[in-house]
């Protein structure tokens, strides 16, 4: 039936709106103790902005920053990191990930050897430092957190982005749909509904882990007098978040599995690849 | 045709040439053919409108009815009505924004809470959430919101969506008359018989509240039964308190923008008189605040307009630009004229049952801009026009309530309920409640109407 005023589509995104408040899962989602930070600097140009940061990160949460650096060409230096982040026990990593380096040798994703070696073995989040020059203090101001779906990570880096960010910042909590993968469940599923769904439903930000995730976020943000939005983008994920880091001061804050296997670390060494921005790994 | 200079309308735009008899017949039943496709649903309403429109300018043409102005009347027509289809763009633009906020299905959550899930405030809350949108986001939006929030919350509470949908589809025509830009026949009305923004809030706002609280008890009495039945007072509490608000929240930035641009192109409506301004480009203004400051894209928020219902008001209102350059509707406003004996007392009392009961059949819409060439040329042979203003307001709103088709919000609702839970409320079932609130609402327009007449209540035009 045509309603001329209203369709069934609207409609049916209205019911699904409320029936996703009604049965969004309460998280209480507070930031996590910030204690202990290590600052690895490996004598590159990079490191004055890592320290800023670090000194910025540590002064506002009180935490104590130990500082290693690395001696020379060391190529243990992922595991050295890891043993002195374990000694510390680090609640977080500031490090960097050479930045304008050819990393094309090392494979597709790569994101140098170090630093693949830590995504992988590292149960500490790390904030990794990219391009210098943007590496500011500011960048906390602005945090920005992908939603990914059936990450495992998400509720962890979702509290970690309000660890990240400053007083009177804000959270942009952003939900990539990737076009591809759609047309391609739609085709597998043989389901014409797909065509219907609205922007929030392809984005997962009905299922109640995710309602509840953002009711949680935003009820903190509210509280704290922070601001957070959510957006809903179409397009590839890396890009599309790089686009919208773009207009930056941010940090992006991203849940990463600790298993290369999965697609979605690929995603992430990606995605600091591709960022100039500072990028907080959960 | 000697009061056309009088009336002023769009059919003034046409040189009229006298229409001959079979003229006025063949474009008369054309109108009569469109509006029968309208109430039946024959034709989407657009294109019955359309095909209605071109139809009455062929014959308009063939027999000379627009006289030496020749097609240019057409164009004089729609060059009239431009506000309505201004402000209807306008709103459309900053309503879709201020929705995509989240603002209203957490607004509408709170509202829901703050009840606790007891039938005995959870009835009068739907009632007054469906006002209080409607009367900020037009019908169409605002009981697409309340009806999705029915039937999530009384399948949650196990509770027979049937009397709470009804809060709905007959709340939200008291809505339309709250204020000036709430219903779309409250904004032709307004806006052909120059009201005032602020003369609704004094005259149209406490008729809305009262013609409410008579739905509100009908709906009571006859759903009594099953408005005590549903789950424990202690289960409903726990479902109700498990909505989570915040989770429909996109933007609470925009949140507050969006209740301050609305709060002040509410502030710009009632100033626009006294600015010099239409309504229509206040409306504009709040749309591009909008769209300036809510960071929703352009394209998107733009895209929410619903072109097929500015087309449908292209084609009404040349349709009836037609009819009315034939002399038709004047033969109408004198017949009821004349009825009346000149009383204005005779002519409410006829106008408003009528209206009543042909909104109910056909759609308010299309009663509406035929009844405003009829009102005006009854004003221009003496009837006094404040009074007859007030009553087609009403009328046209209340008049959608006798049967599920004769509003746009019964037909969401209805039609909601229906396709989601394959519940449908009939004919018989409605009118018994419809009806009955329709009685009771013209006796309260009638009374209403009468008292402020007596105490010389209404501003002047």
């Amino acid at each position: 039936m045509d309603l001329t005023e209203a369709s069934d589509d609207e409609l049916r995104n209205s019911m699904h709106a409320f029936e996703a408040a009604l049965g969004a899962l309460h998280q209480d989602l507070e930031p996590p103790l910030c204690s202990r930070v290590l600052l690895a600097l490996d004598g590159s140009n990079q490191d004055a902005a890592s320290e800023g940061l670090a000194h910025a990160l540590t002064e506002r949460t009180g935490a104590r920053l130990e500082v290693w650096r690395a001696g020379g060409q060391d190529e243990r230096a992922a595991d050295l990191i890891l043993e002195r982040a374990n000694a510390l026990n680090a609640d977080l990593i500031v490090l960097c990930a050479p930045f304008r380096d050819d990393f094309s040798a090392l494979g597709s994703d790569s994101v140098g050897t170090h630093l693949d070696l830590l995504m992988a073995r590292s149960p500490h989040p790390m904030l990794v430092i990219r391009d210098p020059a943007l590496a500011s203090p500011r960048c906390f101001e602005r945090v920005l957190l992908p939603i990914v779906l059936r990450s495992s990570e998400q509720q962890a880096a979702a509290a970690w982005a309000l660890r990240a960010v400053a007083p009177g910042g804000s959270i942009g909590i952003v939900a990539v749909i990737d076009e591809e993968l759609v047309r391609r469940a739609a085709w597998l599923e043989g389901d014409a509904d797909f065509a219907s769904l609205s922007e929030e439903e392809l984005a997962g930000l009905r299922e109640p882990k995710n309602a509840g995730l953002i009711a949680a976020v935003q009820r903190y943000a509210s509280r704290e007098h922070l601001g957070c939005s959510v957006r809903v983008r179409q397009g590839e994920v890396v890009p599309t978040l790089i686009e919208l880091a773009g207009t930056g001061p941010h940090i992006v804050v991203v849940p990463c599995p600790r298993d290369p296997a999965q697609v979605e670390f690929h995603r992430v060494q990606s995605l600091v690849r591709a960022s100039s921005w500072p990028v907080w790994i959960v | 045709m000697p009061l056309l200079e009088e009336v002023g309308h769009a059919a003034a735009a046409a040189d009229p040439a006298g229409a001959g008899p079979l003229a006025t017949t063949l474009i008369g039943l054309v109108l009569v053919a469109t509006f029968v496709c309208i109430a039946f649903e024959w034709l989407h309403k657009t294109l019955a409108a359309l095909c209605g429109a071109g139809l009455a300018v062929i014959l308009a043409l063939v027999f000379g009815v627009y006289g030496g102005a020749g097609y240019d009347a057409v164009h004089g027509f729609v060059h009239h009505d431009l506000s309505v289809i201004g402000v209807i763009v306008g709103t459309s633009i900053l309503v879709a924004i201020a929705a995509d906020s989240g603002l209203f299905h957490f607004l509408a959550v709170k509202i829901v809470k703050a009840t606790g899930g007891r039938p005995t405030l959870l009835l009068p809350a739907i009632f007054a959430a469906t006002l209080g949108f409607v009367t900020f986001l037009t019908i169409a939006p605002g009981v697409l919101i309340m009806s999705s929030l029915v039937l999530v919350i009384t399948k949650a509470l196990d509770d027979d969506p049937k009397p709470y949908i009804l809060a709905v589809a007959i709340g939200a025509n008291s809505g339309a008359l709250m204020t000036f830009a709430s219903g779309i026949p409250t904004l032709m009305i307004g806006t052909s018989a120059g009201i005032p923004y602020v003369h609704f809030l004094m005259v149209s706002m406490p008729l809305a509240l009262l013609s409410a609280a008579i739905a509100w008890l009908v709906v009571r009495l006859v759903y009594a039964k099953s408005l005590a039945a549903g789950a424990s007072a202690e289960v409903r509490a726990i479902q109700v308190a498990g909505f989570d608000e915040w989770a429909l929240v996109r933007d609470r930035k925009l949140f507050v923008r969006a209740v301050l641009i609305l709060g002040v192109t509410i502030v710009g409506f009632a100033l626009a008189q006294t600015l010099g301004v239409g309504l229509d480009f206040v409306a504009f203004c709040g749309a591009c605040l909008a769209l300036l400051f809510s960071g929703l894209e352009p394209d998107k928020a733009i895209a929410k307009v619903k072109w097929s219902v500015v087309l449908f008001f292209v084609g009404l209102f040349i349709l009836i630009g037609t009819v009315q350059a034939t002399g038709l509707l004047e033969v109408l406003a004198h017949g009821i004229h004349d009825l009346s004996g000149g009383s204005t007392t005779i002519a409410i009392l006829v106008v408003v049952p009528f209206v009543f009961v042909t909104a109910g059949i056909v759609d308010n819409i299309p009663v509406a801009a035929t009844m405003i060439p009829v009102a005006k040329t009854m004003i221009a042979a003496g009837i006094t026009a404040e009074p007859l203003w007030w009553s087609l307001v009403a009328a046209t709103n209340l008049g959608g309530n006798p049967t599920p088709v004769g509003s746009i919000a019964a037909v969401i609702a209805l039609h909601a309920l229906d396709k989601e839970r394959g519940i449908k409320i009939g004919w018989g079932e409605y009118l018994k409640v419809g009806g009955l609130v329709t009685v009771l609402q013209i006796v309260l327009v009638l009374a209403y109407i009468h008292m402020f007449r007596t105490l010389g209540l209404f501003p002047s035009l």
